[in-house]
């Protein structure tokens, strides 16, 4: 634009380090052609590609400067992008020489029709932009986050074609800078295996800003200082949330060397850590590792909060240069919710209050896709043991399959939620509170089988943080076992009927994978396992901390079997050679399990062996599932609205790991 | 195969697959048969009529069972025609359904019947989200995404299979995704010019997921702008190793880089400029490799016109005017030699001493802001 601006270098920044400093960039300085560097329609056997703009403060690419002579703008000078030229790009990237906050710009219309623009920060930000072919001057475009390094605005429509014009421009670029310390989440740019790099170039550019971290007791940010020269000290301390000094890692988190080390010898977490600044192209800046706490709860006065904080003191050693402090986020790990065998993320939509409660981040994995004919696209299910006749089984989901086939999807599923987690919320977080209903929780302790599972994203751990059981099969169900039978053949194939599908195994995309029904087998006592889930106790490897919740149904539950016109004698009558059907009554159905169970799982099985103990839950009264409801059992299930499951399953959420309610199981 | 015991079984298959395709199997076979009937449609909340058929044969009792949370309708023993008032539940999530009546007939064999019914709600959501809302997936990995609409009511349902809702990928070669919302990655987007050409899952066309699929290998810097001799420095990296052993290599042949990638521009570059590909290969496996460039810009040329007389008496001025070329930094330094002879400003306004005693000459020089190696110069007489 016209108006002439002060701009001051970036570069001051490292000199400044604990003062605010102003940039702005506007193009004036700038003697722009008044049309394209090099034409499209300027025929060229050499590829060419304008070069990135250098600027005080940052350096801007996929456009040009721009001398404007449109009718439509008063600007002058402007950086823009035009389909008609060539060597530019429908992106515009602005990267920053360091993080910027209060980030503002003039963005317009190139063109004489209205025009849409995406505009992304790298630390989640993200907005579409409309630009109006009437609003002279274009208009102001804020971004809200704060160390924001990079920008890219790219044009979403009209299509970028070069026979058609089409393009935007920037102006006035203005922010502020400067934090007395940085927090970059090394994941996954600056990790060396299941470590931190320790170059100090690499940790001075790689790193993602971030404003907090989950309390998951494993991710970790990186504390970048800035300072004035090269081997200046720096005293890096952690605070409390009332600004004192913190005495407690499990509480507020610890610091820690690069290297994990402490200052002295021996390594750990402690309070405080001494570090010298390096030598890096962003200036010399001191560096150190800060771990959350491995409890997002300190006690009551946390449970009802989404958020804590802690505070970062830098005390610097140079003259002149007073402690100062910034605040750095605690947040609660994502929550993963992870349906049953025939289930689908829908099951938990009656698992309330839960699921509406804002104070935690919530997901629900699926592993429900069809894998019959579906929009045309051919069956993917071609065969299985027990076999179903071909049209019935175009209705299987994976739902009905095992733990070989659903747990690289539910890993990839979890990731995933971490990550959007750590996009979404500008944190560092390495692992989730994995909820699970059924056998979602024999999926969930099959992860740690997958060569993928210790990711360096996770440093190594698994993505798994905190494991609450529901009505899980650990020892399996003579229930499966029963169903598989041949006896049973016309009570599994009505089952079916309703989509509910009992593989031993399956042949899916031309692989043969086990069934869910298969993988559950067990006679709940520990005995009869299915391969799967022997190899999970054998193994013993899955340590997450667990908390077990189990149901047990009670007369008034299994009574509405009995009902004349019920579904359950329907099936009684329809199956009579099948044992499995005959034992479908009030009296018959305990039969099957020998134990207490929920009417799918039993007891035993579902507390993982332990009946009684600090890290299991048993409420009476209630059945597995709709599911069950459907064939006559009586509410509630275990994810109804109103039991007390969803409220233990609260309280587990806001529940130390080291408080006994979680243990690693057997 | 079906491990079935009695010859109603193997013939109990036969009629399962013709009432899924709705043919009566009574002609057929001597067991009796359904036929289902429905509108095929209906709105979640909704009562679906449906309407049960026998055929070859009577029946004691006939239940309707649906997917999912449809679940079992009650039983009717009067008819035939059996009638159904199936309660479609209102939280169901929008896409299709399978319908199954199920026939005990007066000779205890079980009949069935199957249809597919949809279910979507009349109106559009208002708004939808998608989770994740964004994706990083290795290559190889799949995941799927989940839709929910929230709709003017208030509603909020999961849409993800509701056949309003559609699934494309901007870039189908870098990742797909298919009509029940599973994204898999396919390759590494690939980076031209500097900027990678990544792919977005669009959701009913509007909603964009961007999908991130790490680099096997990256390499800095990105497009650097070099003149005739200018060295740069590049590394190739690994997200999440500190470095990689690289073989490095460039086309077209112009200037050199060595093993460390270390680029050096060539002497002369020809006007209009050239683009040099940068390529790092790693050399462990040599399938996995980055680009990325240096624009090589010819030499900045600076020339200076005046824009009057250059033989001034004292006080008089003359505006000199520069004009630089192959640079966006068209700014000059301007200076005069002897420094105290004179005065020149920063537009280029010169102006002659106030007292000029003898004819001398005064040299003014522009230099380049963007190169200070490039100047002109010219002479300017000063007369008394």
């Amino acid at each position: 634009m016209s108006v002439t601006k002060v701009l001051l270098l970036f570069s001051t920044l490292s000199a400044l380090a604990f003062s605010q400093t102003y940039v702005s960039v506007d193009f004036e300085q700038l003697a722009a052609p008044s049309g394209c560097i090099r034409s499209n329609a300027v025929a060229s056997t050499t590829s060419f590609a304008v070069p990135a703009l250098k600027v005080p403060g940052a350096t801007i690419s996929g456009g040009q400067a721009l001398s404007y002579a449109d009718p439509y703008q008063t600007s002058n000078n402007v950086y823009a992008t035009i389909s008609t030229c060539a060597g530019v790009q429908p992106t515009i990237t602005i990267t920053f020489d360091g993080p910027v906050s209060n980030l503002n710009m003039v963005i317009g219309d190139n063109w004489a029709y209205s025009e849409t623009v995406q505009a992304v920060d790298d630390v989640g930000g993200s907005q579409n932009v409309s630009l109006l072919s009437s609003q002279v001057g274009g208009q102001t475009l804020f971004f809200a986050n704060n160390n924001i390094r990079k920008v890219t605005l790219t044009l979403m429509s009209p299509g970028w074609i070069q026979s058609s014009p089409a393009g935007f421009y920037i102006d006035n670029i203005s922010c502020d800078v400067s934090e007395p310390v940085y927090f970059f989440d090394p994941v996954p740019n600056l990790m060396s295996g299941t470590g931190v790099v320790a170059d100090p170039e690499s940790l001075a550019t790689r790193g993602t800003l971030v404003k907090g971290v989950a309390a998951d007791g494993l991710a970790r940010v990186l504390l970048a200082v800035p300072t004035s020269h090269v081997g200046d000290t720096v005293t890096i301390t952690v605070l409390n949330d009332r600004g004192w000094q913190s005495s407690s890692p499990q509480e507020d988190g610890g610091v820690t060397l690069i290297d994990g080390s402490m200052n002295g010898s021996g390594n750990g977490r402690s309070q405080s850590v001494r570090v010298a600044a390096q030598d890096t192209s962003s200036g010399p800046m001191a560096f150190a590792l800060y771990y959350p706490p491995p409890d997002f709860s300190r006690g009551p006065q946390d449970d009802p909060l989404a958020s804590r904080t802690v505070g970062i003191q830098v005390n610097s050693s140079a003259p002149n240069t007073p402690a100062v402090s910034r605040p750095l986020s605690i947040l609660r790990p994502p929550v993963v919710l992870v349906h049953d065998l025939w289930g689908d993320p829908a099951d938990w939509n009656t698992f309330t209050p839960l699921i509406n409660d804002s104070r935690f981040f919530i997901r629900r994995a699926s592993y429900n896709g069809v894998l019959g004919s579906y929009n045309g696209a051919p069956s993917r299910i071609t065969a299985s043991l027990p076999a179903f006749q071909s049209a019935s089984i175009a209705l299987a989901k994976e739902n009905s399959l095992g733990l070989a086939y659903n747990a690289p999807l539910l890993l990839t599923e979890i990731a995933q939620f971490v990550n959007e987690f750590r996009a979404t919320n500008n944190v560092a977080a390495a692992q989730a509170d994995v909820v699970v209903h059924g056998m979602g929780g024999t999926l969930t302790r099959a992860l740690v089988q997958l060569a993928n599972y210790e990711t360096p994203e996770s440093f190594g751990q698994g993505n798994v943080n905190k494991l609450i059981t529901i009505g899980t099969p650990h020892l399996g169900t003579p229930l499966a076992t029963a169903l598989l039978r041949n006896e049973n053949t016309c009570f599994r194939e009505v089952l079916a009927d309703a989509g509910n599908f009992s593989f031993s195994t399956a042949t899916v995309d031309g692989n043969t994978v086990s069934g869910g029904m298969g993988d559950i087998q067990g006679d709940g006592f520990g005995g009869g396992l299915s391969p799967a889930l022997a190899r999970i106790q054998q193994r013993g490897d899955d340590n997450a901390s667990t908390a077990l919740i189990a149901g047990i149904a009670n007369n008034s539950n299994t009574s509405g079997l009995d009902k004349s016109l019920g579904v359950a004698q329907f099936i009684r009558r329809s199956c009579p050679g099948s044992p499995l059907a005959s034992s479908l009554t009030s009296s018959g159905w305990s039969g099957v399990f020998w134990e207490l169970s929920d009417a799918m799982v039993p007891q035993f099985s579902q507390l993982a062996g332990q009946l009684w103990g600090p890290s299991v839950t048993t409420f009476s009264g209630l059945v597995h599932s709709g599911g069950l409801e459907q064939l006559g059992f009586n509410p509630p299930g275990e994810l109804d609205a109103g039991t007390p499951v969803t409220a233990a399953v609260i309280n587990l959420l806001n529940t130390q790991v080291r408080s006994g309610a979680f243990q690693p199981l057997p | 195969m079906t491990i079935r015991t009695s010859y109603h079984g193997r013939l109990m298959r036969v009629v399962r697959m013709m009432a899924f395709l709705s043919f009566p199997a009574a002609l057929l076979t001597a067991a009796p048969a359904l036929t289902i009937q429905s509108s095929g449609s209906a709105a979640p909340g909704q009562i679906l009529p449906v309407t049960v058929t026998p055929s070859g044969g009577s029946f004691t009792q006939v239940v309707l069972v649906g997917e999912g949370p449809i679940g079992y309708s009650g039983i009717i023993t009067t008819g035939p025609p059996y009638y159904f008032s199936l309660p479609i539940p209102a939280t169901i999530s929008p896409g299709a359904y399978s319908l199954t009546a199920l026939g005990l007939s007066s000779t205890g064999s079980l009949s069935t019947a199957a249809m597919t019914i949809s279910v979507e709600r009349p109106d559009a959501p208002i708004q939808i989200d998608v989770t994740p809302t964004t994706l990083n997936l290795p290559v190889g990995e799949r995941v799927p995404l989940r839709v929910i609409g929230i709709y003017l009511d208030g509603t909020q349902l999961d849409i993800t299979h509701s056949a309003n809702t559609t699934f494309s990928s901007t870039l189908p070669g870098i990742a797909k995704v298919d009509g029940q919302g599973y994204v898999t990655a396919l390759e590494t987007p690939p980076v031209v010019y500097g900027v990678v050409q990544q792919a977005h899952i669009l959701v009913n066309n509007s909603l964009s997921i961007p999908v991130f699929t790490p680099a096997a290998l990256a390499v800095t810097p990105q497009w650097p702008l070099l003149y005739a001799s200018q060295r740069t420095q590049f590394s190739a990296f690994q997200p999440g190793m500190a470095a990689v052993p690289v073989k490095w290599s460039i086309n077209p042949q112009l200037g050199t880089i060595d093993n460390a990638g270390l680029y050096t521009a060539p002497n002369r570059i020809t006007p209009g400029g050239q683009g040099v590909t940068i390529t790092a290969t790693m050399r462990d496996n040599p399938a996995i490799s980055v680009s990325t460039g240096v624009s090589l810009c010819p030499p900045v040329t600076v020339t200076i016109v005046a824009e009057g007389p250059l033989m001034l008496m004292s006080g008089q001025t003359v505006r000199l005017a520069q004009t630089v070329v192959n640079t966006l930094d068209e700014r000059v330094n301007w200076s005069i030699s002897p420094k105290n002879l004179g005065a020149i400003d920063n537009t280029g306004l010169y102006t002659a001493p106030a007292s000029i005693t003898t004819q001398q000459t005064v040299v003014v020089t522009a230099t380049s802001v963007a190169d200070s190696s490039k100047t002109a110069s010219l002479t300017v007489t000063l007369v008394p």
